[in-house]
């Protein structure tokens, strides 16, 4: 249902957004929702290319460089998007690592791989997340997004670091939506599916690219979710 | 009273001294009783300013030799244009050489600044010099060579949070943001929020309990130059919401009453009051200097930390208790061992007369003070 009285979205960090999902959910955000958007990437020259692209179709956009896996870097991501854009309503925590590839069995993998995962796909999302939904939660509004896989609920073999952190990215979701019924903020999970990403050719390279969705359909999607749910009316 | 080195192990465990003045009351308790202590149908409101990373090293020459100074920025000036541009001129105050492990006042005084001279800063930023204060040498306005979004990410990359010799080792900028912060306008935090929890916030809200909020750029406490302090606090933007302004109409109209979070807030809802903000919300910037003489006008109850007698801030208590009440709390607070600054312990001030102006209520749009 649509609560009518709900104020629009109106800016939006996107992190991982120098190319493939995150590029989509935000060219999409900025383009198709009218959001200004910080997009966040650690590739400086990848990521201003994908703020050119995002502002010829029309979009506001701002570049942030960082890595969200450096948690000094939290409150600069934050503080930067903040200053420029305004209070931040909407978050997608879409920046994510593999760990090494071709990936490996957990046998074989390192554990500081897998600390390096962990910090990546689960802490950094945690941080981002602190930092942006006390703000929300005191305005009563924002949505936060993390994406998801389905190796975060199957076991496949050679995906150990990136399912657990998948799946306890899942849980860390599951339970700050809990804590959070009763206000209007809202924190998702959205598993985009298998697209055709340079971080799908990195762990199977052999895929058939005409089974894989296009990352900025996938975006778009995204982005209408994320509008939408901004505007379901919970029973409080 | 001994300031607190570091912050609590959690953010909630201070104590807080309630300092109630219709029941000539002065009473300690943690701080999470609060959620007891104030009433359904209150209003509290806070300043959601975060705090930025203000103080930045640099060096500027004059007559041909490098002095190393400190710049501790205030906060952009208003009437920047373009996109762009925005946000590139900044009013600051100068300290010399050294950091915060020296006490402020035992810094060294910074060289004579003068207009179009060039500030190298940290990590190859740099600053003109526009304009320096008549009566403040230190007080001046710069003109960074970027604004937008590229001098916000030179600023997080080079600049420290302000921090003062009371403390007991560097903090990050985490430490001074309270749970609720938003957009970078304080160079201060804004220290009354940092104990509020999310849970707090909630059990709050359970008990009927508004919660509502302002950003307010909160500045500096001690600029190390004696005639500066004393013309503390110093101009500063504020932002009234219109949701705020909304909240406060329907606190009156059920007899509630509205607690500031701190001095910031005190100081940006009278402002707001005397510019016939209040009602729709709005922004502007403030001169106002709060003291016992100040008519309250819409401020009930102020949750502030511990301010002695020879701090600015103390003026403005003074609109919220009696000098006997506020010494009596002072003593008892002092006799239990209370911690000041901003990682130290509260109070709540309740003043007997919850004093409004009635014109408030009645005339919306017209200007209810003339100073």
């Amino acid at each position: 249902m649509l609560d009518s009285t709900h104020v629009p979205l109106r800016t939006a960090i996107v992190t991982g957004a120098s190319r493939g999902l995150g590029l989509g959910i935000a060219q999409s955000l900025a383009v198709d929702h009218g959001l200004r958007v910080a997009m966040v990437a650690r590739d400086v020259a990848a990521l201003e290319a994908a703020v050119r692209q995002v502002r010829a179709a029309g979009g506001d956009a701002e570049a942030i460089v960082a890595d969200v896996a450096d948690k000094l870097a939290i409150h600069r991501i934050f503080g930067i998007a903040a200053a420029t854009l305004g209070d931040i309503d909407v978050l997608v925590n879409n920046a994510s690592s593999l760990g090494p590839t071709p990936l490996r069995a957990l046998l074989d993998s390192a554990c500081e791989d897998f600390g390096a995962v962990l910090e990546t796909n689960l802490l950094a999302a945690f941080r981002l997340s602190k930092v942006a939904l006390g703000s929300m939660v005191l305005r009563d509004r924002g949505v936060v997004v993390n994406i998801s896989s389905d190796a975060a609920v199957e076991a496949y073999p050679d995906w150990g670091l990136y399912g657990v952190s998948k799946a306890a990215l899942l849980q860390l979701t599951r339970i700050w939506a809990a804590e959070l019924a009763g206000t209007k903020v809202r924190v998702l999970s959205v598993d985009p599916g298998e697209m055709d990403t340079q971080m799908h050719a990195d762990a199977l390279p052999n895929a058939d690219r005409s089974t894989l969705a296009d990352p900025n359909m996938v975006g778009r999607t995204i982005a209408a979710r994320i509008v939408e749910a901004a505007h379901e009316e919970v029973p409080r | 009273m001994s300031p607190a080195t570091h912050p609590p192990e959690l953010r909630e465990l201070i104590r807080l001294l309630l300092v109630d003045e219709a029941r000539s009351e002065v009473r300690d308790s943690a701080f999470g009783e609060i959620v007891e202590i104030l009433r359904p149908g209150d209003l509290l409101v806070v300043n959601d300013a975060a705090t930025l990373p203000a103080a930045l090293r640099g060096q500027v020459h004059v007559d041909g030799e490098a002095h190393a100074i400190e710049l501790r920025l205030l906060g952009p000036r208003a009437h920047d244009d373009g996109e762009e541009d925005r946000d590139r001129r900044w009013r600051a105050v100068v300290f010399g050489a050294g950091d915060w492990r020296t006490d402020t006042d035992d810094r060294p005084p910074p060289p004579l600044l003068e207009p179009g001279m060039l500030i190298e800063l940290f990590g190859d930023v740099r600053a003109s010099v526009v304009s320096r204060d008549p009566a403040s040498a230190r007080l001046v306005e710069l003109c960074f060579e970027q604004g937008g979004p590229a001098l916000y990410a030179q600023l997080y990359a080079i600049g420290r949070p302000i921090q003062y010799s009371h403390l007991d080792r560097d903090e990050q900028l985490w430490s001074f943001q309270t749970v609720f912060a938003g957009r970078p306008w304080a160079a201060e935090m804004p220290s009354a929020g940092r104990p509020l929890t999310a849970a707090m916030l909630a059990a709050l809200r359970r008990r009927g309990i508004e919660i509502a909020r302002l950003t307010h750029a909160a500045g500096l406490s001690a600029t190390g130059d004696a005639q500066l302090d004393a013309r503390l606090p110093l101009p500063e933007r504020y932002e009234i919401p219109a949701e705020t302004a909304a909240a406060i109409g329907r606190t009156r109209a059920r007899g509630g009453r509205v607690i500031a979070v701190g001095t910031t807030v005190v100081r940006a809802l009278e402002s707001a009051a005397r510019a016939g903000l209040t009602h729709q919300g709005g922004s502007g910037e403030t001169e106002l200097i709060i003291t016992a003489q100040t008519p309250r006008l819409v401020v009930d109850g102020l949750l502030t930390g511990m301010h002695g007698p020879s701090e600015s801030h103390y003026r403005l208590l003074r609109a919220f208790a009696s000098q006997a009440l506020l010494e009596r709390a002072w003593t008892l607070a002092l006799e239990l061992g209370y911690r000041s600054h901003e990682f130290g312990d509260l109070a709540l001030l309740l003043p007997a007369e919850p004093t409004r102006d009635s014109r408030l209520d009645v005339r919306p749009a017209a200007p209810v003070w003339d100073p």
